[in-house]
């Protein structure tokens, strides 16, 4: 027995000593290129930028010195059986960039893919590698808002709660299920801070729900397949208190109006949108991390999106019984 | 085929009544001489047949088939306890009951007591069944306190969540694959403080039966373990009390008789969480908990014969209160309340009736971070029925039906909006059937199934679901036997756990939705078992396990449309070498286990971040005498898989959808990863040293304890936090001491 546990000793000693700790936290690097693209129904140019992956000695990406945006690369967009190349120019970037200089960027004047067909991108990076994506264009006249409020409060036609509607005609109804909708109301407010009248927007909720007794607000989300959105009163109010929460002073804020947007996007813009957020509470240690493309042969977005727009006046009465004054 | 079948079971009924003339049967209940608590897994000897068996987690026993009219002289034993060799008649075609009473070892003893060797089961057929009484994990060093989920990692097929989790993978199975019963109810939520601790107190607890894989008929709802845990009755015969203080909590029990039964009442909380900061990578945890458990039990020979009725209760509560507009807290708890019945007939037939409702809340208040609102609700209404009968050739039946009601709430929004708002109920109706063929000499084996009628999901649909199962032994020699086990198994009831978190305090359990079938799972296992000398076992055994329809996040949920889980497959394989070796007093023992595991799912395949390749654990016991024991354990396990990074790139961040330019100049860095857990971290391993004494000044018994973790500080990579480079540690080196008081 004693020989055993004389040999058990040595060998766990061994062991210990001797275990590879070798830990390699990256493998190796290969290089990627990365194609944005998101087509604006709305607009007459069209951008795109076109960059490459990199490493860095650390792991603080933040430490890489070379601008990985490409400059004098072939981008062509082809719609309706035409393609059309994209123009090589610089666009000044802000100033606490983390790249010295411009952005190169690839813009196409004068083209509003709008129509709803096919639209498909085609970048060559160089080394004979191809970096391609095809979406479908979003026509503005297959939407129309109908019977929406226009004021808030909204006075009986729908209740207490204001709602929104539209509609949508395709055609081809499987299209349906590729759009999806961004919808969001917003209050426009001024609030006088040392004379000056200073510009501020916030968001409203859809609707209140009681969690520990506290009131969370629940805001749209990006979904297909709806054709409505309702902002109940309470949570209307709710922010409207809100603004001015622990100031007596009330008659510093200045409403202006409050707009409904419809932003209507593509399914490969709205997923790369909802991909690119997360979150975790305190605790919790996530080791993945998700990411969302739709570039062939590389990373990247093309996707395409068009806009709605109503203006929601607010009234005076209302307005006034929170001590506000209207614009 | 049907009249094959029911020419079989005739001649199986005929036979056994065959058999039953001119011969006895032994049936009786070893118990505590102090305590009057029964005492599980104990030997029962037949001297003059050098044949016999062990108690069951209720201290019971039966041998059927014995010769009649004769004395025999048959011996009682239990580790830790004098053996007893009683001359007992067993008159023809009867049953001969009995109580045994065994008197535990004096303390102060500078011996141990020669137990009588192990008597190997001959036909019995459990296959990857761990029994654990807690004298066997009291020795073992203890990270703050005695754990019983953080003892696990020492069985071979056992992998653990790391030093900060009490969490356990078994045989390539995902956490919430593994039920959890506290006497026949189950647990939902059994950890303390994130997973750290057990929320059960090892004081309660009387013994533990944990199967690994290919368990029969009897046991279900998991696809890849069960613990039954049995708790204590508490004293019978007079009124005790213990406490004890950790650097973790503060726990005190009372027990004693009650007019034909006996109570139990225990209470643990937290007094400190200063400790945690070692678990917590330094991280301020502000964790307060509690659990209390309560037992009565009643049994009156004059008002119910042969009965034992008993109800307990459990609760458990675990908050996390930052105390901070802008942090988060977090509360979970169980509470359970069950009632058990436990008759023994005239002829040789026990069957016990279980009631329970278990219920599970979890909740995550954001108050105003980052963090979204999240709350689970969980009720499980549950009532079974089993029985057992045992022939006079021995072979049994075994039966049961069990019904379950389940009501789950599930809400949470991501960080997308994305929200997620489930409220489902379901009625799981089962039965099985099960005969256990334990007549011949050299062979047994338990053939049975289960059929759900019903499944959780959609309300209790109608949708069939059949677990056929099969367990075999055949001794080869009288010290060796190989054993097999098949069966199919059935788990509709998942948690929404991303294993891309390696620590993730919100794991909300859900009925599988319509969408998903059930996942269901194959074991096959297969292996040897051999006592070469009384003072020498080894088994071995090799398994390979198939899950379909396995329920995975879904990681590409993006919409609120988008389904909460897909369907994935899991596959693990390996084998595993559990050997131990007495000495006197020492005790040596080994396991090594070889597996992998891999699971699929959008087409890719991938070894899940709790597989190991090698594991190997050494647990070297050593009683000294006076007192003093002592113990360490050696664990090794091979790295585990982790994703590497394989390079950065600028990536377009859309603050605003509706922002019209953030392309000219909105990108931020973001890491592009490699195959996912392609990578391995390093080799985890760690010794841990145990000194253990035991004294007795008056009526008070103490137990001192002295542990070092991570004797030679070891750094064990927990992960690597990809945004700042930063190597993060498990425990590194860490002294601890408890205290225990007996009265």
């Amino acid at each position: 027995m004693k020989k055993s546990i004389l040999a058990s000793v040595f060998l766990l000693l061994f062991i210990s000593v001797s275990c590879d700790d070798s830990f390699e936290p990256k493998a190796d690097f290969s290089e990627k290129y990365i194609l944005n693209c998101i087509i604006n129904g709305d607009s007459t140019t069209q951008y795109a930028t076109i960059s490459k992956s990199f490493d860095v000695s650390g792991y603080d990406p933040y430490t890489n010195q070379n601008d990985p945006f490409l400059r004098n690369m072939y981008l062509e967009l082809m719609y309706k059986g035409k393609a059309y190349r994209m123009r090589d120019t610089l666009v000044s970037r802000l100033g606490d960039s983390r790249y010295p200089g411009p952005i190169p960027v690839y813009y196409l004047p004068n083209f509003t893919p709008n129509d709803g067909t096919e639209i498909k991108i085609r970048a060559y990076p160089g080394e004979g590698k191809i970096l391609s994506a095809s979406t479908r264009s979003l026509n503005p006249n297959n939407f129309y808002f109908s019977s929406s409020n226009r004021t808030i409060p909204t006075g009986n036609a729908y209740g207490s709660t204001l709602r929104f509607t539209w509609k949508e005609f395709f055609p081809d109804q499987s299209l349906n299920q590729e759009i999806f909708f961004a919808p969001d109301l917003i209050l426009v407010y001024y609030k006088v801070e040392n004379g000056v009248e200073k510009r501020h927007q916030i968001e409203f909720p859809m609707y209140l729900l009681s969690q520990e007794g506290k009131d969370v607000g629940i805001y749209p989300p990006i979904a297909n397949r709806i054709s409505t959105v309702g902002f109940e009163e309470p949570a209307i109010d709710s922010i409207m208190r809100s603004i001015s929460t622990g100031d007596p002073n009330k008659s510093n804020y200045i409403i202006d109006k409050a707009y409904f947007r419809l932003l209507i996007m593509d399914k490969y813009l709205a997923t790369y949108y909802s991909a690119q957020q997360t979150f975790l509470d305190e605790f919790s240690v996530r080791i993945n991390q998700p990411d969302f493309t739709n570039i062939d042969g590389g990373l990247g977005i093309f996707g395409a999106y068009i806009t709605k727009k109503i203006t929601v006046d607010l009234e005076k009465f209302y307005v006034d019984s929170f001590g506000y004054r209207k614009k | 085929m049907k009249k094959l079948i029911l020419l079989l079971l005739l001649l199986l009924f005929l036979t056994n009544i065959e058999a039953q003339s001119g011969r006895g049967t032994l049936r009786g209940f070893i118990a505590d001489s102090t305590s009057g608590e029964s005492l599980p897994f104990g030997n029962v000897l037949i001297k003059e047949l050098n044949s016999g068996t062990s108690t069951d987690q209720r201290g019971y026993f039966i041998i059927t088939s014995i010769p009649g009219n004769k004395k025999y002289n048959i011996v009682f034993s239990y580790v830790g306890y004098k053996s007893k060799e009683l001359s007992i008649y067993i008159g023809a075609n009867k049953v001969t009951d009995i109580k045994i009473i065994l008197e535990p070892v004096s303390i102060q003893l500078n011996a141990i007591e020669k137990v009588a060797s192990k008597i190997p089961k001959e036909k019995s057929t459990d296959l990857s069944l761990q029994k654990i009484v807690m004298k066997d994990l009291e020795t073992l060093p203890k990270g703050v306190e005695v754990d019983i989920f953080r003892s696990l990692q020492y069985l071979p097929g056992v992998r653990s969540g790391g030093d900060v989790s009490a969490k356990y993978y078994v045989r390539g199975g995902a956490s919430n694959q593994n039920l959890v019963l506290l006497d026949n109810s189950t647990v939902y939520h059994p950890f303390h403080a994130f997973g750290i601790f057990s929320a059960i107190d090892p004081e309660i607890i009387n013994s533990i039966e944990f199967y690994k894989g290919g368990f029969t008929s009897e046991l279900s709802g998991r696809l890849s373990s069960v613990m039954k845990i049995n708790t204590k009755d508490g004293n019978r015969n007079q009124f005790g009390g213990k406490a004890s203080a950790s650097l973790l909590s503060t726990k005190a029990l009372v027990e004693g008789p009650i007019p034909n039964g006996s109570f139990l009442l225990s209470g643990r909380r937290s007094h400190s969480t200063g400790i945690l900061k070692k678990f917590m990578n330094n991280k301020n945890a502000p964790i307060d908990f509690y659990d209390i458990a309560l037992k009565l039990n009643y049994s009156d020979d004059e008002f119910m014969k042969d009965a034992k009725f008993t109800v307990h209760g459990f609760a458990s509560g675990d908050y996390l209160r930052n105390n901070s507009p802008v942090k988060e807290d977090f509360a979970w708890s169980n509470k359970i309340i069950g009632v058990n019945y436990f008759q023994i007939s005239d002829s040789p037939l026990f069957y016990q009736i279980d009631f329970s409702v278990s219920h599970f809340d979890g909740e995550l208040n954001p108050h105003g971070s980052n963090s979204k609102a999240r709350k689970n609700t969980l009720i499980d209404i549950s009532g079974k029925m089993d029985f057992n009968y045992v022939y006079g050739s021995k072979d049994e039946l075994d039966g049961g039906f069990k019904i379950t009601e389940i009501k789950t709430n599930l809400f949470l929004e991501n960080a997308r909006r994305a929200v997620t708002d489930i409220a489902t109920k379901g009625t799981n109706i089962s039965a099985y059937l099960k005969y256990k063929l334990l007549r011949f000499d050299k062979f047994g084996a338990d053939v049975g199934t289960r059929i759900n009628l019903t499944r959780l999901g959609g309300g209790g649909s109608d949708e069939q679901f059949i677990e056929p199962r099969v367990s075999m032994t055949y001794r080869i020699l009288p010290q060796i036997a190989i054993k097999a086990a098949w069966g199919i198994y059935q788990q509709d009831l998942v948690t929404l756990s991303d294993e891309n978190e390696i620590i993730n305090l919100f794991e909300p359990w859900i009925i599988t939705p319509l969408y998903l079938k059930p996942s269901n799972a194959i074991h096959y296992v297969a292996g040897i078992e051999s006592f070469f000398t009384p003072e020498l076992e080894l088994s071995i055994e090799g398994y390979y396990k198939r899950i379909l329809n396995l329920a995975l996040i879904n990681e590409k949920k993006f919409f609120s449309i988008d389904n909460d889980l897909v369907a994935g497959t899991g596959k693990s394989y390996g084998i595993e070498v559990l050997t131990r070796y007495t000495y006197s007093r020492a005790s040596l023992t080994a396991s090594y286990s070889l597996s992998n595991t891999t699971n699929e799912v959008y087409g890719i395949s991938y070894s899940p971040r709790y597989d190991a390749k090698h594991s190997l654990n050494m647990i070297l016991e050593v009683d000294l005498g006076y007192g003093f024991t002592a113990s360490t354990t050696w664990i090794y396990n091979s790295g585990q898989p982790f994703t590497q990074i394989s390079g950065y790139y600028e990536k377009l961040a859309i603050d605003d959808v509706f922002a019209q330019n953030y392309l000219f100049d909105s990108y931020l860095p973001f890491r592009i990863l490699a195959d996912k857990n392609m990578g391995r971290l390093p080799d985890y391993h760690r010794l841990d040293f145990n000194l253990s004494k035991k004294l007795q000044l008056g009526d008070f018994k103490f137990y001192l304890d002295f542990s070092i973790i991570n004797v030679y500080d070891r750094k064990n990579i927990f992960y690597f936090d990809r945004n700042t480079g930063e190597r993060v540690d498990m425990l590194r080196f860490l002294p601890t001491a408890t205290i225990k008081v007996e009265l």
